[in-house]
């Protein structure tokens, strides 16, 4: 019995690491093909097309929260990648929670806390992604102050605030759940940052890019769906915001600060 | 030929050059003023343009930093923008509408207030628009914003295949003062007065220049004018242009010279004329001074001078001799006048012709011989309405100059022979007239005398009848006064049968002595000797009904009383109350003596200024021929009954005189068998006794 149940859990872990993952992800977007297309390329992975049929067992990868949303398959395992928090999007499916390490945030936070003046860094969380905001509130002893909004309207009020002075903080963390972080609360908080004079951290390079001092930003290492591991972080920033807050340059072997600049 | 001296060109107060200098100077202005204010209304709509441009500008810039403001609530995002927008002293303000057009966030300075929610119909994403409110202008603009996704943004995909389309979140309304005031009118009419100015200056430089170099062919066109009026007919106009001014030049110049031509033939004429005027004049003389002849002897009532007339018309007319025939009733041509009036008469008889005029051959004798082809004898017959008048024979040069004197003179002389027939005729009518006259004087004067002579004897009548009764009044009242004593016993007692002898002779006598009363009465009226004495009579009913009491008793011998009506106050009138008291007697004994039976009544009613006293009765009446005949003197109505009652037939006519004497009438209406109605009609003053009357009230 030992022995063929052995089999059966050998067969199955067989049968399921001989299968290609089928990816369901929006074409175009440069960090997914960035992930996807080579693989596409040698046949390890295979992209979900409408009316494909999978095999039995077959694992099902989503990339971003439209995709995630997109792919209801009940019975099958969907994995979401690319999505912060440490729920899935949908019952049923699991999550790889695209949520930088909590010593890289810290560790950006500590660089900018130089005069911070005793004010906390501010995390923007939802109900998504707080509990990634308690580990890092917890784990930074006091640095960090988690704020929870629920809607774009919150996340923008805070940012009225924050320029009137009814509120105050070192810093702004956004969060990753685009559900509330939509362009415009993103636009608003980039020129808060000038107006208030405290730097903004985002998640990705592309919003340094875009105007963010610095962003911390996830990366998955392993894509085997037997071995699945939290993403690394890498810090990215924007030299000249970071030398307008004083930061004049950000070193660390760890995470591998790169700096941008439009 | 002396050169007229050059005539200075007179001075004008309102010259030509002068108009022209004051219409270029006036266009200049205008030009000036027109630069001017076209400047400072370019500048103005520039500016308010500018201002439209700049507020939609701002409002568009407002739009694309709203978005936040709006999605949050809160101004903080573009609070610095807002204030900066409304410390503008021209903006009223700046309003954020949300997507559902409620007002989220407003400033407002000045103006009216912003809605509280975006106007009726308004979308939120209507294309920007504006439009005028209460002076200001509101500039409105959507409030969009591009969102695309924040995802694929993080994920790093490229802006250019994110989804841009603009989302609609609000609108923004910018409320700005874009129309210019006077500040900025002040502030800006500088430069297009100084540009105005120098355009009116350059014109007026130009006016001048332009107006020297036009008056200049006018100044000679002036000049020329001028010396040829005043006198130099060899004036022309120096001017050798080709425009209007060297065309009118050129006309002046032909004219001048057509004009002297004209004026040497006007001049000939002139001469020409002089002669025959002078001609004329003596022609006329002539006429006028046997016209004067013709009229002399009307306007001196005396015989007509044929002879004198006939001299003067054959001098005039340089005939050698001349006869004027007239025509008798009989028809017969009888020799009036003749020329030369010595020495025998001219041996020209007259013709029988039916034209005006007849000329024929003159005949041997009294013409000399040398003379005869050279003359020849003219009959004019002298026809007037009546028929031929006479005839005017005529030995006149055969090229008579004269002729139109002749016709002019001829028709007078006929006139003055038919007048003559007429004033002959006339003269002799009024002698006969005349005679007339005297005789009718004879006759006139005879029956004035006749006249005088009745009147006189009428006269004595009256006086005789007056005289006679007055006479026969006397002895009457003594018998009647004996009577009345031998009746009532005061010379010893009488029986009965003597008691009424004496009365008969009582009766008798008052009857004779009223008779004579009567006759008296009337006498005096005749010879207006009748007195009137006018009185205050203070109650006339007081008159009325004591006379009719004392007249009672005439009634006695007939069933009825004589009834009284008087008016219930007192009637006052000045008239004489013996006439009235007369009249009222008279009245009423003719109306007792007619009425056997029935009543007799008397009525007093004043009528506003005259009184009215009525007699009536129910006697036999009066038929309607007689109503004025009653009233003529010893008239009686032919009847028994009249004859019966009595009476000289004075009473009637004695009452109508003595009621015209005191200003009133008597009239009378009747129906035969029914009964009469006299009416005495007064006045309340008589006339003739106002003086008296006054002095007694």
């Amino acid at each position: 019995m030992f022995l063929f149940g052995f089999f059966l859990a050998w067969q199955l872990h067989w049968q399921t690491g001989a299968l290609p993952p089928v990816v369901a992800a929006p074409e175009g977007v440069p960090e997914y093909e960035r992930q996807i297309r080579h693989r596409l390329a040698d046949g390890s992975w295979r992209r979900l097309s409408p009316g494909s049929e999978l095999a039995p067992g077959q694992v099902v990868f989503t990339f971003g929260s439209k995709a995630a949303l997109a792919t209801r398959l009940p019975g099958r395992r969907v994995i979401e990648f690319f999505v912060a928090g440490s729920r899935p999007l949908v019952e049923g499916h699991e999550i790889v929670a695209w949520d930088p390490p909590v010593g890289a945030q810290l560790f950006l936070f500590n660089e900018f806390a130089k005069n911070r003046g005793g004010r906390p860094f501010c995390v923007l969380a939802t109900q998504r992604t707080g509990e990634w905001a308690r580990r890092l509130v917890m784990e930074s002893s006091g640095l960090v102050a988690a704020e929870t909004v629920k809607v774009p309207g919150e996340a923008l009020k805070l940012a009225a605030d924050l320029i009137a002075g009814r509120r105050s903080c070192a810093g702004v963390q956004l969060t990753g759940d685009f559900e509330v972080l939509d362009s415009v609360v993103l636009e608003a908080f980039v020129r808060l940052q000038v107006r208030v004079g405290i730097p903004v951290f985002g998640r990705t390079r592309h919003e340094v890019l875009l105007g963010v001092t610095a962003a911390v930003e996830p990366r998955y290492e392993s894509w085997d769906p037997q071995d699945i591991r939290a993403p690394v972080g890498q810090i990215f920033y924007n030299k000249y915001m970071s030398m307008w807050f004083g930061v004049e340059e950000i070193t660390s072997p760890q995470w591998k600060p790169q700096s941008l600049a439009r | 030929m002396t050169v007229p001296q050059e005539v200075a060109i007179p001075h004008f107060r309102k010259s030509f050059s002068r108009r022209i200098l004051l219409l270029s100077g006036s266009l200049s202005l205008l030009s000036g003023l027109l630069v001017a204010g076209v400047g400072i209304f370019v500048r103005m709509q520039s500016l308010e343009s500018s201002r439209r441009e700049i507020a939609a500008t701002k409002a568009r810039q407002l739009a694309g930093q709203a978005a936040h403001a709006i999605l949050a609530m809160d101004d903080i995002f573009i609070a610095d923008a807002l204030d900066e927008v409304v410390a503008d002293p021209l903006a009223g303000g700046i309003a954020l509408y949300s997507a559902d057009g409620q007002l989220v966030l407003s400033r407002h300075r000045r103006g009216p207030a912003f809605p509280v929610v975006l106007a009726a119909g308004g979308r939120i994403d209507a294309p920007p628009s504006r439009h005028v409110t209460a002076g200001y202008v509101d500039f409105e603009e959507p409030v969009s914003i591009v969102s695309p996704s924040a995802e694929l943004v993080a994920q790093g995909v490229p802006g250019n295949r994110l989804d841009r389309n603009p989302r609609p979140v609000g609108r923004l309304v910018l409320r700005v003062k874009t129309r210019a005031g006077v500040d900025d009118l002040r502030s800006m009419m500088g430069f297009p007065l100084a540009m105005g100015g120098g355009v009116f200056l350059a014109g007026l430089l130009l006016a001048f220049l332009g107006t020297k170099r036009v008056w200049r062919p006018f100044q000679r066109i002036l000049r020329g004018v001028e010396n040829f009026r005043a006198g130099d007919l060899g004036a022309r106009i120096q001017l050798e242009s080709k425009d209007e001014l060297g065309h009118i030049a050129d006309s002046f110049n032909r004219l001048a010279r057509d004009l002297s031509a004209r004026m040497e033939e006007l001049k000939q004429w002139k001469e020409r004329l002089e002669g025959e005027v002078l001609s004329q004049t003596e022609e006329i003389q002539s006429t006028s001074r046997f016209l004067q002849e013709l009229i002399s002897p009307f306007e001196k009532e005396g015989e007509t001078s044929w002879s004198e007339l006939l001299r003067l018309l054959c001098e005039s007319s340089e005939s050698r001799s001349g006869v004027l025939f007239a025509r008798n009733s009989g028809g017969q041509f009888v020799r009036i006048a003749s020329y030369p009036a010595q020495g025998p008469p001219p041996a020209l008889a007259p013709l029988d012709f039916d034209t005006e005029c007849m000329e024929v051959e003159p005949g041997t004798k009294g013409v000399d011989s040398g003379e005869a082809g050279a003359l020849s004898v003219r009959h004019f017959n002298l026809r007037s309405p009546d028929g031929l008048g006479g005839q005017l024979i005529l030995l006149c040069p055969k090229e008579c100059r004269h002729q139109h004197y002749l016709k002019q003179v001829i028709p007078a002389l006929t006139i003055t022979l038919s007048n003559a027939r007429a004033f002959v005729s006339v003269r002799e009518l009024v002698a006969m007239l005349e005679k007339q006259n005297d005789v009718l004087s004879l006759q006139k004067k005879e029956l004035e005398d006749q006249k005088n002579e009745l009147e006189r004897a009428s006269r004595l009548k009256s006086q005789f009848v007056a005289n006679m009764s007055h006479e026969l009044r006397i002895p009457l009242n003594a018998i009647i006064g004996y009577s009345e004593m031998l009746s009532s016993g005061l010379y010893g007692p009488v029986n009965g049968e003597q008691t009424s002898a004496l009365q008969a002779i009582e009766e008798s006598g008052r009857n004779l002595l009223n008779l004579i009363n009567t006759i008296l009465d009337h006498s005096r009226l005749e010879a207006d000797r009748m007195p009137v004495y006018a009185e205050k009579i203070d109650d006339l009913r007081k008159v009325v009904r004591e006379t009719v009491s004392r007249n009672q008793s005439i009634t006695r011998e007939r069933e009825y009383e004589i009834e009284v009506s008087v008016p219930p106050t007192p009637v006052m009138c000045i008239s004489d109350s013996g006439k009235i008291q007369q009249i009222l007697v008279n009245l009423v004994s003719n109306a007792v003596k007619f009425t056997e039976t029935g009543y007799v009544r008397v009525r007093l009613e004043p009528l506003g200024d005259q009184l009215e006293l009525v007699v009536e009765d129910s006697g036999c009446g009066i038929p309607e021929s007689e109503f004025e005949n009653i009233f003529a003197e010893f008239h009686q109505i032919d009847g028994s009954a009249t004859r019966a009652a009595g009476g000289t037939g004075l009473g009637l006519a004695v009452s109508r005189k003595l009621a015209q004497l005191i200003g009133g009438t008597l009239t009378v209406a009747s129906e035969l068998g029914k009964g009469s109605t006299f009416m005495l009609r007064l006045p309340r003053r008589i006339a003739t006794a106002e003086t008296q009357a006054d002095s007694i009230i």
